[in-house]
């Protein structure tokens, strides 16, 4: 599989990358240089000797340099230069210090897949009585925990909301905690995050009703969750904190097999966890999936790379739940290549039309990823960007410099794919002329 | 009373709502099915339900906006390679690159790549200029959509050129940055009725203002604009006195330039050569040379600090030399000609044997480069060159010479020095880029003979070699740069800072002269 250009920018974290990587990617620069099927790899003369190995399947790297957030810019460079000059990487046998990678690699890919395959295997014999004692305690302590998160809800409005501006975020913060003692994350992180509702926007009073309405419904839900149909019990529990492990989810999650777009990307920042949403359109299906990824701590890179504007073929698998918006992958069958057309798009209405219907199975979602067809980038009297499409229907779009999307666009109709949160639409991708372009601005760089 | 006003007071200063008053939606009712509910447990739940309807029926507020459509591009479009290589050149650590760049994609008929543009209508001011020619259609039409971009917009119609309609209002109102480019709009438009303008307010601005104000008039310089400058001679204000001055002095026939002349001439006469001299340059083969007598002004006319020249000199510098320079510099230099009866060459040759070369050269040099006379300026180089004197009132007097004198006279002068092995950062560096052939030639020839010799060489501090590759990296011609990525890498260099200096040096000059292959190679296709 030849690597090209467009690819390797891909992988980059950032265009200083890129540029540094860019003056070591000459053969004279390198020693050892070679190919196989699976993986190319070389040794880069830098203020030592670096040994650089790439995995060609999915340009998984790793490197002797003391960096740790892969892609250094050695196996940028390595990359580089087999996308520039192939012919500098002469097929032979990998050596030893490449074999004895690609296998461990190899190992732990078998190990995670018969993890999923029998999700019991390899561990201790389980303690089933203990377990389900421990499952009833949690399942108590979340129910007292609901119950105060109730009347503290409650209490807000009896008091009235025109206290929250003085009070906030401690208010937030110290009901978070309440939720987290009571093993409750997920509805712990959402209360954290209504701190950043306050004064935020003109209308924020509504906006922090409707967010505590929400959460007074799912209350209510939980409390009758027995007459709730099963895959709407699984949503709760997620949206609560109950935790679906990633065998589980393998194991017997919905699968689905088909040629994915990363169609939108948003990365978020909080505290010293990194979250990564993406959002992926199947060619044949027309499926969306949300893949979520977390970087914790000093090591902040993404264990598998996914990036925005590329496809590949995947198994994925769905999380048990009415919504089926979040998946894993579980198999990729092939090297991600960049996106030179999109498939699939939905007009606005369709996008309206589907929101709907995912309410209406699961209320408690508040995000959509969405390839919107035929839309122009057009600005409105009083500077707004709308998406306009052919037949008037037109949507808010934000989270995007609007010039750079009508310099792209030419204010003509182009497929733009993105994340629709109910207020607007949060551009990320588009491919104009067979070039894919992404519209979200990179992180800065840090450290 | 509305949901929101109630959950912001409170529902228990509200008292019970009428539930069933009025009409009830769709999320209300649900609510209604449970009838036992306490008030805030309902207003709650009503708010949840109703934030969900919306969010499931958002709906398009109003008619959609004006398309707003770019006409077809006419240039060509870049790739994709190419894009990625001028947003290094725009954004990244190339941008030295940049202009050369932007000449060569002129020359190809692109225009910069859509994603580039919103980066380049933002630009510095400087490179507004530069980039212009390259938006392209679309970067035009861009630019229309942006108020803050309508320098570069396609109905310009000389919208940076003729001044708004509100030019006399901003003027008298704005701040002194937009008075002074309103002005200088102005002047380009009608250059009297910014004289007018200017004088209109001149009695009331304070120093600092008059002097900013005072530049629009450098823009179309003329007669009629010598009475406003004389008045303004008799400024309170030195600076405002020195910056009319200066102005004056652009100006070839006026009462200024005529008691200039009155001041200067006595100062400085030609000796005729005599009979011996004209025989030995005869026998030498060589025109005969006068010498130029140069008298000193000995005491400060009050009169002249009227016409901006200083009293007090810099240090080190004798006081007459200082006022001699500076008259100089005020002179008409085609006075001398006249006067003395000789060329530009004689003259400044027949100041070589005198002690005081110096001050005249400098005031000579400054009056060359203001009044633009081209033909004094090779002899004033060479005369520099000769002596190897710094400029007080031009501080880098062979390089302000170079860039101003002609290109042809600056290419044989550069070709000299580097046919010699001579390399002046300096000089190289105020060359008009990119470089002649002849020149870039001459370089390359003096480098690669210069690296070859490398490992020999005793390391030097300042080696001007080392210090020009910088230059020559952005400035090579096109036509030059597969000779420059043929050039041996400094291998031999010795294992110490020097060399280690020189192969930094010319890993930088190798990766400016790649990046410009890469991108003449996409542009040829």
């Amino acid at each position: 599989m030849p690597v090209t250009r467009q690819q390797v920018e891909t992988l980059a974290q950032d265009s200083g990358a890129l540029s540094r990587a860019a003056k070591l990617a000459q053969s004279s620069s390198w020693t050892g240089l070679g190919r196989s099927e699976q993986a190319c790899w070389g040794e880069c003369r830098g203020s030592s000797i670096y040994q650089v190995r790439v995995d060609l399947r999915d340009l998984v790297s790793a490197c002797s340099c003391p960096v740790r957030r892969q892609p250094c810019k050695h196996a940028l460079a390595l990359l580089l230069l087999a996308a520039a000059e192939p012919g500098a990487l002469s097929p032979s046998a990998a050596p030893e210090w490449v074999a004895a990678w690609l296998e461990r690699r190899a190992a732990a890919a078998k190990a995670r897949a018969e993890r999923a395959a029998s999700p019991s295997a390899g561990k201790r014999p389980v303690d089933s009585a203990a377990q389900a004692k421990r499952a009833a305690e949690r399942a108590e302590r979340v129910a007292e925990g609901l119950e105060q998160l109730g009347r503290w809800l409650g209490d807000l409005v009896r008091v009235g909301l025109a206290s929250v501006e003085e009070s906030s975020p401690g208010i937030f913060e110290e009901q978070a905690r309440r939720l987290v003692d009571a093993q409750a994350p997920g509805l712990a992180g959402w209360v954290r995050r209504l701190a950043e509702l306050p004064l935020a926007t003109p209308d924020w009073h509504e906006r922090l009703l409707e967010e505590l309405g929400r959460l007074t419904l799912l209350l209510r839900a939980y409390r009758r969750r027995d007459a709730l149909p099963e895959d709407l019990q699984a949503d709760l529990r997620q949206l609560i904190g109950w935790k679906v492990t990633k065998e589980r989810v393998l194991a017997e999650g919905a699968r689905l097999r088909d040629r994915w777009q990363a169609i939108a990307q948003e990365v978020t920042e909080d505290d010293r966890v990194r979250t990564q949403r993406t959002w992926l359109l199947g060619h044949k299906s027309g499926a969306k999936a949300l893949i979520l990824r977390f970087a914790v701590g000093s090591r902040r890179s993404f264990t598998e790379p996914l990036h925005l504007g590329e496809e590949f073929d995947a198994e994925l698998a769905y999380y048990p739940g009415a919504s089926r918006q979040r998946a894993l992958l579980a198999a990729r069958e092939s090297v991600p290549t960049q996106l030179s057309e999109l498939v699939g798009g939905q007009s606005i209405a369709d996008l309206r039309a589907e929101v709907s219907r995912a309410l209406a199975r699961q209320p408690w979602l508040d995000r959509f990823g969405a390839l919107l067809s035929g839309v122009a980038p057009t600005l409105s009297d009083d500077g707004a960007l709308r998406l306009v499409d052919e037949t008037g229907d037109h949507i808010a779009a934000a989270n995007v410099d609007p010039f750079l999307l009508l310099a792209l666009s030419g204010g003509a109709p182009i497929d733009i794919g993105g994340e629709w949160d109910g207020a607007a639409f949060s551009p990320s991708l588009t491919v104009i002329d067979g070039r894919a372009h992404r519209l979200r601005p990179k992180p800065a760089k840090r450290g | 009373m509305d949901r929101v006003a109630r959950a912001l007071v409170g529902t228990d200063q509200c008292g019970p709502t009428s539930a069933v008053d009025g009409r009830r939606t769709a999320a209300e009712a649900l609510v209604d099915a449970s009838p036992d509910l306490p008030p805030e447990t309902r207003l709650l739940l009503e708010a949840g339900a109703s934030a969900i309807v919306r969010l499931a029926g958002e709906l398009p507020r109003g008619p959609a906006p004006a398309a707003q459509r770019c006409p077809p591009e006419e240039l060509r479009s870049c790739s994709a390679v190419m894009g990625s290589i001028l947003r290094e050149m725009l954004l990244g650590e190339q941008g030295e690159l940049l202009p050369l760049a932007v000449v060569e994609l002129r020359s190809g008929g692109f225009a910069l790549p859509a994603e580039l543009l919103p980066v380049a209508l933002a630009c510095p001011k400087a490179q507004r200029e530069l980039l212009a020619p390259v938006l392209g259609t679309r970067g035009r039409w861009l630019a229309g959509l942006n108020p803050e971009w309508a320098w570069a917009a396609a109905d310009r119609s000389d919208a940076e050129d003729s001044p708004p309609a509100d030019a006399l209002r901003i003027f008298q109102e704005g701040s002194l940055e937009e008075r002074r480019t309103v002005l200088a709009q102005v002047r380009r438009h009608d250059p009297a009725e910014a004289r007018v303008w200017l004088a209109d307010v001149w009695g009331q601005e304070r120093a600092e203002v008059r002097q900013t104000l005072l530049q629009a008039l450098e823009d179309q310089l003329g007669p009629d604009d010598e009475a406003f400058l004389e008045g303004a001679l008799r400024d309170r204000s030195a600076l405002v006195r020195r910056r009319a001055a200066h102005l004056l002095r652009g100006l070839p026939s006026s009462a200024f330039a005529e008691r200039m002349d009155g001041r200067s001439a006595p100062l400085l006469t030609l000796r005729r050569p005599d009979i011996a001299v004209k025989l030995r340059a005869a026998v030498a083969g060589h025109a005969p040379t006068g010498d130029l007598l140069v008298t000193l002004p000995r005491v400060f006319d009050p009169e002249w600090a009227k016409d901006g020249i200083a009293e007090a000199a810099p240090g080190g510098l004798g006081r007459g030399a200082w006022w001699l320079s500076q008259l100089l510099a005020a002179t008409r230099l085609t006075g001398w000609t006249e006067r003395l009866g000789e060329t530009p060459e004689e003259l400044v040759r027949s100041l070589r044997g005198s002690e005081l070369a110096g001050p005249v050269l400098d005031g000579w040099t400054a009056a060359a480069l203001r009044q633009d006379a081209r033909a004094w300026m090779p002899p004033l180089w060479d005369l520099w060159r000769r002596l190897g004197a710094k400029g007080i009132l031009t501080p880098r007097p062979q390089a302000a010479l170079l860039a101003a004198m002609d290109r042809a006279d600056a290419e044989a002068r550069l070709c000299e020095l580097l046919g010699d092995g001579t390399v002046i950062v300096e000089l190289l560096e105020a060359l008009p880029r990119p470089w002649p052939a002849r020149v870039a030639s001459i370089y390359l020839d003096g480098l690669d003979r210069w690296l070859d010799r490398l490992s020999k060489r005793r390391p030097q501090n300042d080696d001007p070699w080392l210090g020009s590759l910088r230059t020559a990296g952005v400035a090579l011609p096109s036509s030059h740069l597969g000779r420059a990525s043929q050039l041996p890498p400094p291998t031999g260099a010795p294992n110490n800072w020097y060399g280690g200096k020189w192969r930094k040096a010319f890993t930088i000059f190798t990766e400016a002269i790649d990046l410009r292959q890469r991108l003449a190679a996409e542009m040829r296709g």
